[in-house]
């Protein structure tokens, strides 16, 4: 174990040595994550919100506050169907729809008295942090719209129709609101229109009621793209890391150290769990940078860390069993990199290493269960957005252990037969 | 020291040793002389226990080299390099040393005694790919003996080397049995088998053709020394156990221009014993 330890020491350091090997086990893997995640990022998932509005009253008001909304520099909006506007919400593409209902215009005409007026905000529950803040803004928007009607011009208008509008009621009750509008008018004549742009709602009176609705969202995929091209990119990384040791086992052998190496007290099991071991530290070492670049830069959450350590080892695990098997396809560096390749290409292709498994036609999807490279992105994106419980990620872990336990049993056997006559 | 008894080992049709037998004693320099493909290199392997042999046993240090405990006292320079290009000279040595299980000040003394021994301290920080071949066969001597063993094997250790670096590693060898040190030393370089070695083994398709000191072995195969000497602007020529007295004979008849004498060497030998130049 100690010369192993020894052997594996070394080869790290041959590692970083080698820039070709280490652009395939770091450069490369950063690069698709990054670009590949500004690219399925698209438009401004992690800038403003975006939001559609559906207006059902197609009054006056509704249009005016439509136009207001769309204005709003902090939203993004668009204006749909109403069936349509939650369907965006429930495939994720919206982070909320207003629904603006029939008699919205006139409740909003009126301000302080009959119905309050009314929207309904259509939300992803998961989506707590830009809930808040739409219904911030919102509210920000009806402040304003109260402050213009009362502020200037507008409140002589408003006045006069707001006394039209309760003349019919009983004496009594008409009397009141006479007096409440007689001091309103003097107050904000006081007042000056200072006071009009934050007239927004305290006091817990609000000039606009938002009723929230809860749609089920179907979501197909995290809503940070980095989350989906990070695991892709450790898949990369894992790749350059069992190509670069196979590589080297296979040259060790073409030079003659291997021959040196069995001269010495080091036996040829020895030899090749250094070579693993070296692996798998190299695997390990490049998704950790990965995962840290991943959170820190890119915002990327991981859901559990301590299942991200046990999918991460499992995979490690896996790979390196992989790099025993292709370390044996060959006698030739040349030959051993165009096998491993030829084999690795395809598994990545089929197992989610490019396109996301979630993004993937449900007969790839089945036919990816043949890779381990989707088990291994199965198990790290479980940990990392998918919210997989222990027990969820157990087959995933169980494929990937058996895997390891084969191909290093296979491979170890046929290199061995090659090498140690 | 090491025991062979008629190893045999083919590949295939290919008989790479054909009835090997031979004894090293403790101490000495020991060279195993002969042409490319005659069977050196996998004597080597086979006394390291890399090959384990068709048939005939194997004896090294009194034990079996497959074994841990004993590869551990041997040190071999292969003759293919056995150095890590990317790897520094110090780098090289102290992996090879950890894997014979030194660690800390002994590491440390052990390279640093390796590098002085073969003269490579100043350069002990540059990478071996940046070295001359020389430089990387010394340093691959280094390799073999940075743990001290007490049997060393070296594979054509001058193979592609320069004359300097060549002198050195002779020093190297000669230091090394001053040290106590037995090697085992393949060559197929006469001059160097005769030169360096206390005893030498001729090989050849495999078979131990001859075994002594190499002035025995020319002794005893080399023929008679012979002696030219030129009167009368014609030269003579004059196969003699006794050159002196010849050459007393010869100037007794007539007086002498000149006169050389000509001593076979292993090259003679060899040809004399397989009817084959050592350099093919
Ligand atoms: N691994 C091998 N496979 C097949 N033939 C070999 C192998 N190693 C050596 N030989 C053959 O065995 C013979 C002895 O080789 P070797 O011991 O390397 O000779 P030397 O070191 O004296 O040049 C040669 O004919 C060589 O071709
Ligand atoms: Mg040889």
């Amino acid at each position: 174990m100690n010369r192993s330890l020894v052997l594996a020491r070394k080869d790290l350091l041959l590692l970083f040595r080698n820039r070709a090997a280490l652009f395939f086990a770091m450069g490369w893997p950063v690069l698709t994550a990054v670009l590949f995640g500004f690219a399925f990022s698209g438009d401004g998932e992690t800038g403003k919100p975006r939001i559609s509005v559906a207006d059902l009253d197609a009054s006056d008001g509704s249009r005016a506050f439509v136009a207001q909304l769309k204005a709003m520099p902090e939203l993004e909006v668009d204006v749909q169907e109403q069936g349509a506007a939650t369907e965006l919400v429930r495939t994720g593409k919206r982070a909320a729809a207003v629904l603006v209902p029939k008699g919205y215009g006139d409740s909003a005409r009126r301000l302080f008295y009959g119905a309050p007026a009314e929207v309904e905000l259509v939300v992803d529950p998961a989506r707590k942090a830009e809930q808040a803040m739409i219904q911030g803004m919102l509210q920000k928007l009806a402040g304003e719209r109260l402050a213009s009607a009362m502020g200037g011009k507008g409140r002589g208008a408003w006045l006069a129709q707001a006394r039209r509008d309760v003349a019919s009621l009983p004496e009594g009750d008409r009397a009141s609101f006479d007096g409440f509008f007689d001091s309103l008018d003097a107050f904000l004549t006081q007042q000056g229109e200072a006071t009009g742009a934050s007239a927004g709602g305290g006091g817990g009176w609000q000039p606009l009621v938002v009723t929230m609705r809860d749609v089920e969202v179907v979501r197909r995929g995290p809503r940070n793209a980095f989350a989906i091209t990070f695991p892709q990119g450790m898949l990369w990384a894992i790749v350059g890391c069992i190509m670069t040791f196979a590589s080297s086992l296979v040259l060790e052998r073409m030079q003659g150290t291997l021959v040196r190496l069995r001269a010495s007290p080091m036996s040829g099991p020895a030899i090749m769990l250094g070579k693993s071991l070296a692996c798998f530290a190299a695997i390990l070492g490049a998704c950790t940078l990965l995962v840290l670049l991943a959170r820190t830069v890119f915002h990327v959450e991981v859901g559990s860390p301590a299942l991200f350590v046990l999918a991460l080892a499992c995979a490690a695990f896996a790979f390196t069993g992989l790099m025993m098997l292709i370390a044996s396809l060959g006698t030739t560096v040349q030959s051993v990199s165009g096998a491993g390749w030829a084999m690795m290409m395809p598994l990545m292709m089929l197992g989610g290493g490019m396109i996301p498994l979630f993004a993937m036609p449900s007969w790839m999807v089945a036919a990816s269960d043949l890779s381990p490279v989707k088990w291994a992105l199965v198990a790290l994106e479980g940990a990392v957005w998918r919210g997989f419980s222990l027990r969820e990620m157990l087959p995933a872990l169980g494929v990937l252990v058996a895997v390891g336990t084969v191909t290093f049993a296979v491979g170890a056997r046929r290199f061995a037969s090659r090498s140690f006559a | 020291m090491i025991e062979l008894t008629d190893v045999r080992k083919s590949y295939g049709a290919t008989k790479a040793l054909d009835g090997l037998s031979l004894s090293v004693a403790r101490g000495e320099i020991f060279g195993l002389l002969g042409p490319n493909g005659a069977g050196k290199s996998t004597a080597m392997h086979v006394l390291v226990g890399l090959l384990r042999p068709d048939a005939g046993t194997v004896r090294v240090l009194g034990g079996d080299p497959t074994t841990a405990a004993l590869r551990n006292r041997i040190g071999i320079a292969p003759q293919s390099l056995a150095l890590y290009e990317e790897l520094t000279a110090r780098e090289n040595l102290a992996f090879y040393a950890r894997l014979y299980g030194l660690s800390g000040r002994r590491l440390d003394d052990a390279i640093d005694g390796a590098l002085d021994f073969v003269r490579l301290t100043d350069r002990q920080h540059d990478r071996a790919v940046t070295y001359s071949g020389g430089m990387q066969r010394r340093l691959n001597i280094a390799c073999a003996i940075v743990h001290s063993p007490e049997l060393v094997l070296l594979d054509e250790p001058t193979v592609g080397v320069d004359p300097q670096s060549r002198n050195a590693i002779f020093d190297n060898v000669l230091a090394l049995r001053a040290r106590g040190t037995t090697v085992l030393y393949t060559t197929h370089y006469m001059e160097e088998a005769e030169r360096l070695c206390d005893r030498v083994g001729i090989v050849d398709h495999g078979k131990l053709l001859a075994i002594d000191t190499a002035p025995g072995l020319v002794h005893a195969h080399g023929g008679k020394p012979r002696l030219f000497v030129r009167r009368n602007g014609s030269e003579e020529e004059v196969a003699t156990d006794d050159p002196l007295a010849t050459l007393n004979a010869l100037a007794r008849e007539a007086p002498l221009d000149s006169f050389h004498l000509e001593r076979a060497t292993l090259e003679q030998v060899f040809l004399n014993l397989t009817g084959r130049s050592l350099r093919d």
